[in-house]
């Protein structure tokens, strides 16, 4: 018991700061950030979590303002199962969402507009694209890590498209979540619980 | 036998000591200064006369002017030249004068000029067209009467017209001076494009790229275009006018093809329509139309351009570009589709020897546009270069 929770608490510590296995990109980002937000930095072995895709257009231009763009996540699949993604409101797909892979990383591509005037950006200089919905399946301990990148890596899909369109090359950065095997407060809750009765099996003999 | 007189050894000391000085007196006298070297005409003349007679000259002097003859001196006299009035140059060179910038045979020639029907592509940059004497072996092309074209062939009526931006590169942006000119054939549905450079070369898309048609709210479709082959790749983001039948009108913005395997990759903004029709045209001109056009520049958005095509017997345009760091205004002539700017009619701040404004008419009543270039030098601001697709405005005048 000591040992799970000790390993848990190491695990909490040592979580170590995202960083995306992107693909290597002929672009160098010069602008604005698109990033994967994960809703826990921890979630149990078989839970559900979701993951939004925001885009940071701070340098970009337009801000508050409207993009398009196509990008693609990659995650192993033995380690998450990928359920669904849902546009934020106001974006709309171009593309996809497109299921592939990259040697034993799944991939999936999408391509989103922005061309509604809704401004996914607004005056912060930022915006949720979606969300993904994950379901984690690697054993307890494993750390998952979720890459994003442009799908086009030579010349880069990102535009600004108001009042023209114009290309920018945001920096992507991907995520990173830890599995855990059951909560801790539910351990020792479970533990307390045995406790209890343990203790009111050994009363009921003595009184007997 | 006479007696013999004999001096005192005191009177012989005094002969001797004057003697003495005598001699010494006569060593100091003054050095006397050399003769003065001949000037080149008197050794002119001593060498001819020596020519004649040796003996009528002295040796010392021949000798002292063959040595200076040696030297590289020269001793032809230079005939006086006859005095050479004043040229008349108004006479000779009318684009000597104050009235040069409103003559046509004063600011061509340009590379792009070709007989009706086409021609070879020229072969030059634009920068490098503008300065007229640097081309003169096409001032023949240059008549009376013709109004010159800018330095990419002009558009036929009803035919595909582009503009666009070539840089090296990805990004689709470079410095100005890094920026060339070309023009760009759209395919109507919009599956492939062809850029056709200064220097005759081409680039060509990929066949067959995949389109998407995406909705804006701006009066605008945009289109995405991919495709990609084994090792070449391109793609075309744009805002763009459909016809009834789906097919392209209008486009504007990115374009961009190259290699994946290290090969050269080039991108570029475009402005492209299909040049108005020969019958649209003459309805224009036969209603003495005005028809204004605005919208952003795309190389530089934030760029708007404002631009005025008075039809009639003697089509004209003006137009004003307003940008956060600048603004300049420009005038000329429309031929046919066809615009160009005129020199004399840039702002006080464009350098009108080094700047055009070049572009075409294009689309039809309902869906019109001016598709353009500006390749001007500001004072302050340097080299601007841009495209840009203007739609026509709420229209001012009778429409055809």
């Amino acid at each position: 018991m000591k040992r799970f929770i000790a390993r848990t608490a190491l695990l909490l510590l040592t979580l170590p700061a995202a960083v995306g296995t992107a693909q290597a990109s002929l672009i160098v980002p010069t602008e604005g950030s698109v990033y994967l937000q994960p809703s826990s930095p921890t979630v149990g072995t078989g839970a559900s979590f979701t993951v939004a895709v925001v885009l940071n257009a701070t340098g970009v231009g337009n801000v508050p303002g409207a993009y398009d763009g196509q990008f693609v996540i990659d995650f192993d699949p033995i380690e998450l199962r990928f359920d669904a993604f849902a546009l934020a409101p106001g974006v709309s797909f171009f593309s996809g969402p497109a299921t592939g892979s990259a040697g034993s990383r799944q991939t999936i591509t999408i391509g989103f507009i922005d061309s509604t005037g809704a401004n996914v950006i607004d005056g912060t200089g930022t915006g949720s694209i979606g969300r993904f919905s994950f379901t984690a399946l690697a054993t307890p301990g494993t750390i998952a890590t979720i890459g994003i990148a442009d799908a086009d890596d030579l010349f880069g899909s990102f535009v600004s498209n108001a009042p023209t369109y114009q290309p920018f090359y945001p920096a992507f950065q991907g995520a990173q979540v830890g599995v855990i095997p059951v909560p801790a407060a539910g351990l020792l809750l479970a533990s307390a619980l045995g406790g209890l009765g343990l203790r009111r099996r050994r009363g009921a003999t003595a009184s007997a | 036998m006479a007696p013999v007189t004999r001096r005192s050894p005191t009177t012989l000391a005094s002969i001797i000591a004057l003697a003495v000085v005598a001699w010494v007196l006569g060593s100091l006298q003054p050095v006397r200064a050399a003769p003065a070297a001949p000037t080149a005409a008197e050794c002119a003349q001593v060498l001819e006369r020596w020519a004649v007679d040796p003996k009528a000259v002295v040796k010392s002097l021949v000798d002292q002017c063959k040595t200076m003859a040696a030297a590289g001196e020269s001793f032809a006299p230079t005939p006086a030249l006859p005095a050479v009035p004043p040229m008349d140059l108004a006479a000779l060179d009318p684009c000597s004068t104050g009235s040069a910038a409103n003559n046509v045979l004063c600011w061509g020639p340009w590379a792009g000029l070709s007989p009706a029907g086409g021609g070879a592509a020229p072969t030059v940059a634009a920068s490098e067209l503008r300065l007229p004497d640097e081309r003169p072996e096409l001032a023949d092309q240059l008549t009376p009467g013709v109004d010159p074209v800018g330095p990419l062939v002009s558009c036929a009526p009803g035919t595909p017209c582009g503009f666009a931006t070539v840089v090296a590169g990805p990004t689709s942006s470079d410095a100005p001076a890094a920026t060339e000119f070309a023009r760009i054939d759209l395919a109507a549905d919009g599956k492939s494009f062809v850029i056709r450079r200064l220097d005759g070369s081409v680039i060509a898309s990929v066949p067959a790229m995949g389109t998407v048609f995406l909705p804006r709210n701006d009066g605008y479709d945009g289109l995405r275009a991919t495709g990609r082959t084994d090792d070449e790749q391109s793609r075309l983001i744009a805002r763009v006018v459909r016809g009834d039948d789906g097919e392209i009108i209008l486009a504007a913005d990115i374009w961009g093809h190259g290699s994946r395997t290290g090969g050269p990759v080039n991108s570029g903004y475009f402005a492209w329509g299909v040049a108005t029709s020969q019958a649209g045209l003459d309805a224009l001109n036969a209603g003495n139309v005005s028809a204004t056009f605005t919208g952003p520049m795309s190389v530089d958005n934030a760029t708007t351009a404002t631009m005025t095509l008075n039809f009639g017997s003697n089509p004209n345009w003006s137009g004003t570009w307003v940008n956060p760091a600048y603004a300049f205004s420009a005038g000329g002539t429309v031929t046919g589709a066809d615009l160009i700017s005129t020199p004399g009619q840039f702002s006080a701040n464009v350098v009108a020897g080094e700047s055009l404004v070049q572009g075409a008419l294009v689309g039809e009543a309902g869906n019109r546009g001016v598709a353009h270039l500006i390749d001007v030098t500001l004072a302050g601001q340097g080299l601007v270069r841009d495209v840009g697709l203007l739609r026509e405005v709420a229209p001012a005048g009778p429409q055809p």
